[in-house]
């Protein structure tokens, strides 16, 4: 690995799995926002999109976390991506190979925009009476430059009460001031601080990175796939309650909204089957059907289980892509 | 001298005129000369030699998805080359139609069709004019955040096609982080729409295909991208720097530390005297910023004044003299600051990013410098450089690259021209790892001969350098013929990546033949 501390890039060789690059990155006391991977694969099975890369960074994607790549082409040549914090030399070339699923070359190595580590993180919890008013007081304040590190908002048990817990970190003053504006903003909507669940950081802390997506404590079932998709605020609420009305009968699910980006945010959901484990490809069904009633963006369908179907095949296929894929 | 001019046939132009209307397709000369050029500096170059090399057989203004679907599906038809036109701001010559034939331009899909505040952002037609949008927007408390020095005479269509950044781009971003997603026309006619919604690295991201394809690919028609409340405040910030590293680190450790400051540039020595000269703020702070210049810095002022107005163009002649002056100027750089927000925001980062400057700076300039920079900002980029008219040419090179390669790259530039043409440099479009660097260059040749090759040279060194340093050859300007030559080495192997797209979307290479390199997808009978 090789490190400019002075342009924060470091050079990484992408068979590497990402844990191990970051372990490396904070003994040198930076780190590229990597929060807890289960199942981990190498990172390039990340940036080829065989997998979804959770940085904790809250708004940003895998895509953005790397500053250029060294791609080998299918005629063996091997290329470096120009290094530059932006262009508009033409099309981002780069991103016909990241998500492409290894069909524009294999990304041997990249160079990952990293951070220092953080002087401070401050963390808390609030319950909101309903997902629509926690869902809106997040979308504002990340509207208005003041979105945290990291965040999980979801609807614990039966309850019609939302919990969103967050966490900023950084230099202490920004971190400070970000923090304290989050939860003026919160308070003024209506929402109250609450204990922050089990795992999750409260106040002032020292550990780095964002707590797990999904409560593994409940252990009456078994998660068998992970959705995940990309929709817009407006839908956000819609789509988290219905798919938790649907469950009831025929599974159980948790929906976590994880990532909240200006104009949409990305939901994440563990499925379970309370019933045979033959009805994981229906479940995937019905759910991705869901996600298009409500216009979202299906990114990641994994199989937890054994033995199941691909599930990708429930992904829609886009016609454009599908015919540059062919193309190159 | 009129050259390259083909007629379209009589009836070619009736089917034009059937799809858009009579009155909206154009074939006299003087609308076909004006659209055979944009903003290149070259192209004014043509015109003052009496010359225009690439005329376009017609001028065609749809005002609907539907008029441009029925235009492109003609021109692949009827194997029309077709050059898309939004303002003609572009300083690459994007926008000249090197193989003639048709410009669509997209002037008339000027409205603004949707704000959705929800999801903070709105859907608008390509040919709406920055500026226009931007205060139909602040009329509803809304910015969109897209400030470059061409906003009067700019379009969004351009703004995506060509990458383009605005001056808060620290802030807001540059075009690829406000484009959220576009309706496209491709070579034929067929019309689609690019994901609206985050890819997170699953799927290809569409976007950033488009994005930059400067009309090679098909005409963008409409643009859905992010907007902004509207600032409540605004502190500004300016300081003298000792040289250029100092300023520059300055600026690396703002952003470095999660900060956002809406601007940040810093000028390099001489065009800290430009600014200095032109930028004297306010009463006050003039005087102190005219009190801290040396004896030399004051005759170099007077001087430039004294060559603006009579001699620029035999001063111009010598640069390596001129560039040898400015040398000995004792170090002196000027960082301008602004941070905009609520009160708080505004006030907070203005705090921290004092806190960051004060050790490194040699002079708090207080408000004045940023203020009277704000006021002036637009003031040169829609208007012709006066060194023209002096007989001189200019030109602007922005290239980028990451904060460890940013001094070495500079000074490797100003050595590779020195001889020939009169340079000088800001730095601005801060990120976490690097930052823009704004070249102008001027220079005054023998005769108009001379002229273009001395114009073509200098830019062959200066990209060659800029690939040599590890820059990209450009941030914010686009390609277009200007830079196309060198974009093989941009891309590397990964051209013929670009070039099966372009096969694959526009097989017949009708669209903008020329651009983005240099014989991609351009069927022969194109090729200029």
């Amino acid at each position: 690995m090789k490190i400019d501390g002075y342009s924060l890039l470091a050079t990484v060789n992408c068979a590497e799995k990402p844990s191990a690059i970051e372990g490396e990155l904070r003994k040198s006391a930076f780190t590229f926002g990597l929060g807890i991977i289960e199942n981990e694969y190498a990172l390039k099975d990340y940036l080829h999109g065989e997998a979804l890369l959770d940085p904790y960074i809250s708004g940003a994607d895998a895509a953005g976390l790397c500053a250029s790549i060294t791609v080998r082409l299918p005629d063996g040549r091997t290329q470096k991506s120009v290094e530059t914090p932006r262009s508009a030399a033409g099309p981002d070339l780069r991103f016909l190979i990241l998500g492409s699923g290894f069909n524009g070359g294999t990304i041997e190595e990249c160079a990952l925009r990293i951070r220092h580590l953080p002087e401070k993180h401050m963390a808390a919890t609030y319950i909101a009476k309903d997902l629509k008013t926690a869902i809106d007081t997040l979308r504002i304040r990340v509207q208005n430059f003041n979105a945290p590190a990291w965040l999980r908002l979801t609807l614990p048990g039966d309850s019609e009460q939302a919990r969103l817990s967050f966490g900023f970190e950084g230099a202490s003053q920004l971190c400070e001031g970000h923090f304290e504006d989050f939860c003026k903003a919160c308070s003024a909507g209506g929402l109250s601080r609450a204990q922050a669940p089990a795992g999750y950081p409260d106040g002032e802390h020292n550990v780095i990175g964002a707590p797990p997506l999904f409560d593994s404590t409940d252990a009456t079932h078994r998660a068998e796939f992970q959705l995940s998709l990309a929709l817009s605020w407006k839908n956000c609420a819609g789509f988290m309650l219905e798919a938790g009305r649907r469950s009831a009968g025929i599974y159980y699910q948790q929906s976590v909204l994880c990532k909240a980006f200006h104009h949409a945010a990305i939901i994440s959901m563990h499925a379970y089957s309370s019933g045979m484990r033959g009805w994981v490809s229906d479940e995937a069904r019905e759910l991705c059907g869901l996600a298009q009633k409500y216009s979202g963006r299906v990114l990641e369908l994994i199989d937890l289980g054994g033995g199941n179907p691909d599930l990708k095949k429930f992904i829609p296929s886009d016609p454009l892509f599908e015919r540059i894929r062919r193309a190159i | 001298m009129i050259n390259n001019r083909k007629s379209l046939s009589d009836s070619q132009v009736s089917e034009l005129r059937r799809i858009v209307g009579e009155d909206n397709v154009r074939t006299g000369d003087a609308d076909c000369w004006a659209l055979s050029r944009d903003m290149w500096p070259k192209t004014v170059l043509w015109t003052r030699h009496g010359n225009a090399p690439h005329m376009p057989d017609a001028v065609v203004l749809p005002s609907s998805t539907a008029e441009v679907s029925a235009l492109l599906k003609w021109a692949e038809n009827e194997r029309v080359a077709v050059t898309p036109y939004g303002a003609g701001s572009g300083v690459c010559g994007g926008g000249v139609p090197l193989a003639g034939g048709i410009v669509i331009d997209m002037k008339r899909m000027n409205r603004l069709l949707k704000i959705d505040r929800d999801n903070m952002c709105i859907d608008v037609e390509p040919g709406i004019y920055g500026e226009r949008l931007e205060r139909m927007l602040n009329s509803q408390g809304l910015t969109h955040g897209h400030f470059p020095s061409s906003i009067y005479c700019s379009s969004v269509g351009g703004y995506v096609a060509a990458r383009s950044a605005g001056q808060a781009s620290s802030r807001y971003g540059k075009m690829e982080d406000m484009l959220i997603g576009m309706e496209i026309v491709l070579p034929g006619g067929e019309i689609i729409e690019t994901s609206a919604l985050p890819s997170s690295t699953a799927r290809p991201e569409l976007n950033q295909i488009f994005l930059g394809s400067e009309g090679t690919l098909g005409i963008i028609t409409r643009v859905r991208m992010r907007i902004h409340t509207l600032a409540t405040e605004r502190r500004y910030l300016a300081y003298h720097f000792p040289g250029v590293k100092a300023g520059l680190d300055a600026m690396r450790h703002i952003m470095q530390s999660g900060l956002q400051p809406a601007v940040l540039r810093l000028y390099d020595e001489f065009d800290t005297i430009i600014a200095g000269t032109h930028g004297a703020p306010g009463p006050q702070e003039e005087t102190a910023i005219v009190e801290q210049r040396s004896r030399f810095e004051i005759m170099m002022d007077d001087l430039f004044s004294y060559m603006k107005k009579s001699s620029l163009k035999s001063v111009l002649k010598h640069p390596s003299l001129l560039n040898s002056a400015i040398r000995r100027l004792p170090a002196k750089c000027l960082l301008v600051i602004v941070c905009e927000g609520d009160k708080v925001q505004a006030e907070r980062e203005a705090r921290l990013i004092a806190g960051i400057c004060r050790p490194l700076a040699m002079t708090d300039l207080g408000e004045g410098p940023a203020r009277y920079w704000e006021k002036h900002r637009y003031k040169i980029s829609y208007k012709q450089s006066k060194v023209f008219d002096a007989g001189a040419w200019v030109d602007t090179m922005e290239v980028a690259v990451k904060w460890s390669e940013v001094e070495k790259l500079y000074q490797a530039v100003r050595r590779a021209v020195h001889k020939k043409v009169f340079i000088m440099a800001h730095f601005s479009h801060a990120y976490v790892d690097g930052c823009c660097i704004y070249f102008s260059f001027s220079r005054a040749s023998a005769g108009p001969d001379a002229e273009l090759a001395d114009y073509d040279d200098t830019w062959r060194t200066a990209l060659r350098t800029v690939h040599e340093n590890g820059g990209t050859i450009t941030h914010h300007h686009g390609v277009g013929c200007n830079k196309a030559p060198f974009m093989p080495d941009e891309y590397g192997a990964l051209k013929n990546m670009y070039v099966k797209i372009k096969n694959e979307l526009d097989p017949h290479g009708i669209m903008n033949p020329g651009k983005l390199l240099p014989d991609s997808g351009m069927a022969k009978e194109f090729r200029p």
